[in-house]
C-alpha cells in the first residue's frame, strides 16, 4: 500500500505544478554555475536571456500557468548552459 | 434585453481583438527594429539590453497568444525601453566609419551640353535637368498664390499660408490646431500633445496611476488617496515611488517558508496599502543570505516570496496584481561576511513594477 502513496498523491494533485518545480531547480542550479564561471561578464547576451526566462518563468509559475513555467525554464536552462560554456571556453583562453 | 448583451458581448469581442492585432503588429515592429539595432553593433556593446529586449517580445506574444493584452503591453513597454537603452548606447560605442577622400581628378568640358534641351547651356542653367525660359536662368516659372514659400504644385493649400509652426511646414497647409484638442495653439501650452483647455490644452498625467490628476495630487510620484493624493500613513510600512518600505522582517520558520503569525499585522499593513491604489502592481521578492548553497537559497526564497503572496491573495489583493520571485543570495544589500549583513540579506520586498 505505502509505495502507492506518492502515486497517489501525484494523481490527485496533476503533475503540472511538479513537473515545473523541477525544471525550475534545473535552471536555478545551471545558472548558479554560469555564474560561477563568470558568464555575467563572459557571456553576457546568454545569461541575462537565461535570466530573464528563469525569472518569467517563476512569474507564471506564481499564476498557475505551468506549462508556460515549464516551457522557460527549459530555455533558461539552455541558455545558462551555453553562458556556461561560452564562459569556460573564455576562461581557457584567456590562460584562467 | 438578451439581444442587446448579445451585442455587447460582441462589440467587447471585436474590441479585444482589434487591440491584440494592434499590439501583434507592434510586436513585430519592435522585433524588427530590435533586429536592427543588433546589426549595427547593439550585440556587441549592449548584449544584456538585446537580452532582455528579445525575451520581453517573446514574451508579449505568449500573452497575447493567451489573449492578455495587459501583460503583452507591460512586456512590449519593457522591450522599448531596453531598445532605447541599446540603441542610444550602440551609436556611441560603434566602429567609426572613416572616409578617405581621394584628390579630385581635373575635368576639362570642351563640348557645350543642354540637357533639359531649354535652350540655355548647362553651364549658364541654374535648373539643367528641368526646361525653363532663360530670363529665369533655365529654370521652370513657378507661381506661389500664398506666397508661403512653397510652390503652387506642391502646395496642398495654395491659397492659404502655411503657418511654419514645425509642425507638417510641408503640405502647404495652416494647422491652427495640431494636436487637434479644441484648444487652438495659440493658447495651447502643448501644441503637439492633446489636453483638456483646462490643463491649457496640455495632456493630463497622473504619474503615479492613482486617479488623482498630477496637479491635484500633493505627492505626484507616489500613489496615495483623495483627498490629497499622499499615501496614509501606516505603523510599519512606508509607500515610496518604487517600492512599499517595511520597517520590520517578514519572519518564518527557520529554513521554512510558513509567515509567522508575528508578521501578520505588517502583511495587513501592505495589503491596505495595496487596496489604497488598486491599479499598482508589486512584485513580492524573497532574498536570502549565502550561507548553504545558492540553488536550495533560491528555492527557499521563491517559496517564501509565494507564500507572502498568497496570504496577500487571501487578503482581498488580485493575484495578477502580485508576482512572487525568489532572488536567493544574488542581490545582496550588504556584505555577506558579517552577521549583521547577513541579516540584513535575508529580507522580503516589495517593489511597485508598474501601474495597471
Amino acid at each position: 500500500m505505502r509505495p502507492l502513496l506518492p502515486f497517489t498523491l501525484l494523481a490527485l494533485l496533476g503533475c503540472g505544478p511538479v513537473r515545473y518545480t523541477g525544471v525550475l531547480w534545473d535552471a536555478d542550479r545551471e545558472l548558479a554555475a554560469a555564474r560561477a564561471a563568470g558568464a555575467a561578464d563572459r557571456a553576457p547576451y546568454e545569461f541575462a536571456l537565461s535570466e530573464e526566462y528563469l525569472h518569467q518563468a517563476k512569474v507564471l509559475a506564481g499564476h498557475a500557468r505551468y506549462d508556460d513555467a515549464d516551457d522557460y525554464g527549459r530555455r533558461a536552462t539552455a541558455y545558462a548552459k551555453a553562458a556556461h560554456q561560452k564562459a569556460a571556453g573564455q576562461a581557457v583562453a584567456e590562460g584562467k | 434585453m438578451r439581444a442587446i448583451r448579445g451585442r455587447l458581448l460582441l462589440a467587447g469581442l471585436l474590441a479585444a481583438g482589434c487591440a491584440g492585432q494592434s499590439l501583434r503588429a507592434d510586436v513585430s515592429a519592435t522585433r524588427t527594429e530590435v533586429e536592427k539595432v543588433r546589426r549595427n553593433g547593439g550585440e556587441r556593446c549592449n548584449p544584456r539590453e538585446i537580452a532582455r529586449a528579445e525575451a520581453a517580445l517573446d514574451f508579449a506574444d505568449r500573452e497575447l497568444d493567451e489573449g492578455n493584452s495587459g501583460a503583452a503591453e507591460d512586456q512590449l513597454d519593457a522591450a522599448h525601453e531596453n531598445l532605447h537603452r541599446a540603441a542610444v548606447t550602440a551609436e556611441q560605442c560603434a566602429p567609426k566609419i572613416v572616409t578617405v577622400r581621394e584628390k579630385p581628378v581635373p575635368v576639362v568640358l570642351i563640348e557645350k551640353t543642354d540637357r533639359d534641351g531649354d535652350g540655355v547651356p548647362d553651364l549658364d542653367d541654374a535648373c539643367p535637368d528641368v526646361p525653363g525660359p532663360k530670363e529665369n536662368q533655365g529654370c521652370p516659372l513657378v507661381k506661389d498664390t500664398d506666397g508661403d514659400g512653397i510652390p503652387d504644385d506642391q502646395d496642398k493649400c495654395p491659397l492659404d499660408p502655411e503657418d511654419k509652426d514645425g509642425f507638417q511646414d510641408e503640405d502647404g497647409c495652416p494647422d491652427p490646431d495640431n494636436d487637434h484638442d479644441g484648444v487652438v495653439d495659440a493658447m495651447d501650452a502643448c501644441p503637439n500633445n492633446p489636453g483638456p483647455v483646462e490643463n491649457q490644452g496640455c495632456p493630463v498625467l497622473d504619474r503615479d496611476h492613482d486617479g488623482i490628476v498630477d496637479w491635484l495630487d500633493k505627492c505626484p510620484d507616489v500613489p496615495g488617496v483623495a483627498p490629497d493624493g499622499c499615501p496614509r500613513k501606516f505603523k510599519l510600512i512606508e509607500v515610496k515611488q518604487d517600492r512599499i518600505e517595511i520597517r520590520q522582517q517578514v519572519h518564518f520558520a527557520t529554513g521554512r517558508f510558513k509567515v509567522l503569525k508575528d508578521s501578520f499585522t505588517l502583511l495587513d499593513q501592505v495589503a491596505q496599502a495595496l487596496k489604497d491604489a488598486p491599479r499598482v502592481r508589486v512584485r513580492v521578492e524573497g532574498h536570502t543570505d549565502d550561507v548553504g548553497r545558492e540553488a536550495a537559497n533560491l528555492r527557499l526564497s521563491q517559496r517564501r516570496a509565494q507564500a507572502v503572496r498568497a496570504y496577500l491573495v487571501r487578503k482581498g489583493i488580485a493575484p495578477d496584481r502580485l508576482e512572487a520571485v525568489g532572488y536567493g543570495p544574488t542581490r545582496p544589500l550588504a556584505s555577506n561576511k558579517t552577521a549583521k549583513g547577513r541579516a540584513q540579506n535575508r529580507r522580503t520586498e516589495f517593489r511597485i513594477v508598474t501601474s495597471m
